[in-house]
């Protein structure tokens, strides 16, 4: 098993933004959250993530997990190898910019400073980062957001081979298609 | 090959290099600040002598109002900018902490010599004591940025993250006034020289403290993978195959 949630739950001083959010979730299996704006879905991934700390619940996941979320913000003053190598210095793993690069069709913006990227370039680049590591749990927030074709193509062959378990937030009814589970908050 | 956690901090110390680097503003808003508050105190004090309490007082407070914005701004601007999840989730918050404050440390030792220049030039005192002069300067900068580093992690998501840092960091700089007022006296020929030696002692141990505090504190403190809540067993939300 790589992930198990049970009775999970946040609250802000308004109420509860979810309660009871329980699964399991083993190698293959494609979790998708859906739900409203404010229903909590990217609260949720955070929690998992280790961002925020839930008011209630149990969960396991593995150490090594990958996340891409669309409010995360990269540094404007470096470049795209500089945050790979950034990110795989703290995480003390070996940064494979080349690879990870080209995978996201990133390989000819390399040395661009993050300032001068689009949206959907930076989306593609925190998918790298996410990536790097090897992660056997893969927490991705609106990964289509923001993408062009290619970018969806991209997501879409994450999707399909990456050989751990992946949970993504979506209001896209496309991006249903992924999905072994679904939850809605 | 070095260790996991010295990696981590030279690449943090690296990143903020490279971003001053590329787009100037902790030195600048350093510098300005430092130079905007010596520059106010030469116009109000105008071509009286001051005592050499009085000018060790004064060259503290353009240090403290040189640093006071500078510093937090390279914590709190991670978070405002919305790069602190980021680095967050990568671990290694610790050596993100040395990484962050040893910047610091180094930005206002930069910012320090060159206003001790500056200072040394405009002030109509003769300095007596250059050694004390020149040791107090940049220590008392890193003491300064080091506090400051201190302070401003332990508020970087609070939601009025700018008044506090300021607000917890006063009372810890209250010692570095005092002692930066008895090293820099000596320097100008006012007290004995073994008391000056012990306020540059102690600058430099009370600057030390936070280097050993703050590592673990970013563990603690910037950590929400923290020990699961028991829930009380209820409904589950139903996720559907």
């Amino acid at each position: 098993m790589i992930a198990q949630v049970d009775n999970l739950g946040h609250r802000f001083d308004q109420g509860w933004l979810f309660r009871h959010v329980a699964f399991d979730l083993n190698s293959g299996d494609r979790l998708l959250i859906q739900g409203r704006n404010g229903s909590g879905k990217s609260t949720l991934l955070k929690c998992l993530v280790g961002l925020m700390i839930p008011r209630e619940g149990t969960f396991v996941v593995p150490e090594a997990i990958g996340y891409a979320a669309l409010d995360q913000n990269l540094y404007p003053a470096l470049n795209a190898i500089e945050h790979l190598e950034l990110s795989a210095d703290l995480r003390n793993c070996d940064p494979k910019s080349e690879a990870l690069l080209t995978q996201v069709g990133l390989a000819d913006q390399a040395n661009k400073p993050c300032r001068t990227f689009s949206t959907g370039m930076r989306s593609r680049l925190k998918i790298a980062l996410a990536l790097q590591q090897n992660p056997s749990l893969l927490i991705l927030d609106e990964p289509t957001a923001a993408l062009d074709q290619s970018g969806r193509d991209l997501i879409n062959s994450i999707m399909e081979v990456f050989p751990g378990a992946v949970i993504y937030a979506s209001n896209d009814e496309a991006d249903a298609r992924w999905a072994t589970h679904a939850l809605t908050l | 090959m070095p260790s996991p956690f010295n990696r981590a901090w030279r690449a943090c110390l690296r990143k903020e290099w490279r971003s001053e680097i590329r787009n100037p503003q902790g030195l600048y808003l350093s510098f300005l600040f430092g130079a905007m508050a010596m520059a106010s105190i030469m116009f109000v004090t105008g071509t009286q002598r001051p005592t050499a309490e009085m000018a060790g007082g004064l060259f503290t407070i353009v240090i403290l109002f040189s640093a006071l914005q500078a510093v937090p701004r390279l914590f709190l601007a991670e978070e405002e900018q919305g790069t602190f999840d980021l680095v967050r989730q990568w671990g290694s918050l610790d050596a993100l902490w040395l990484g962050k404050a040893l910047f610091a440390g180094l930005q206002q030792f930069i910012t320090a010599l060159v206003l001790g220049v500056l200072f040394a030039g405009i002030i109509p005192l003769p300095i007596v004591s250059p050694i004390h002069y020149w040791l107090t300067i940049p220590l008392l900068g890193l003491a300064v940025a080091n506090v400051l580093s201190l302070t401003s992690s332990i508020v970087i998501t609070a939601q009025n993250r700018w008044i506090l840092s300021t607000v917890i960091a006063l009372p810890l700089l209250f010692p570095f006034i005092f002692l930066g007022i008895s090293a820099l006296r000596v320097s100008f020929g006012v007290g004995s020289l073994e008391g000056g030696w012990q306020a540059i002692v102690a600058l430099l141990m009370y600057g030390i403290a936070p280097l050993a505090i703050g590592p673990n504190l970013a563990r603690t403190l910037w950590n929400e993978r923290k020990d699961p809540i028991q829930a009380p067993t209820g409904q589950h939300n139903e996720v559907k195959p």
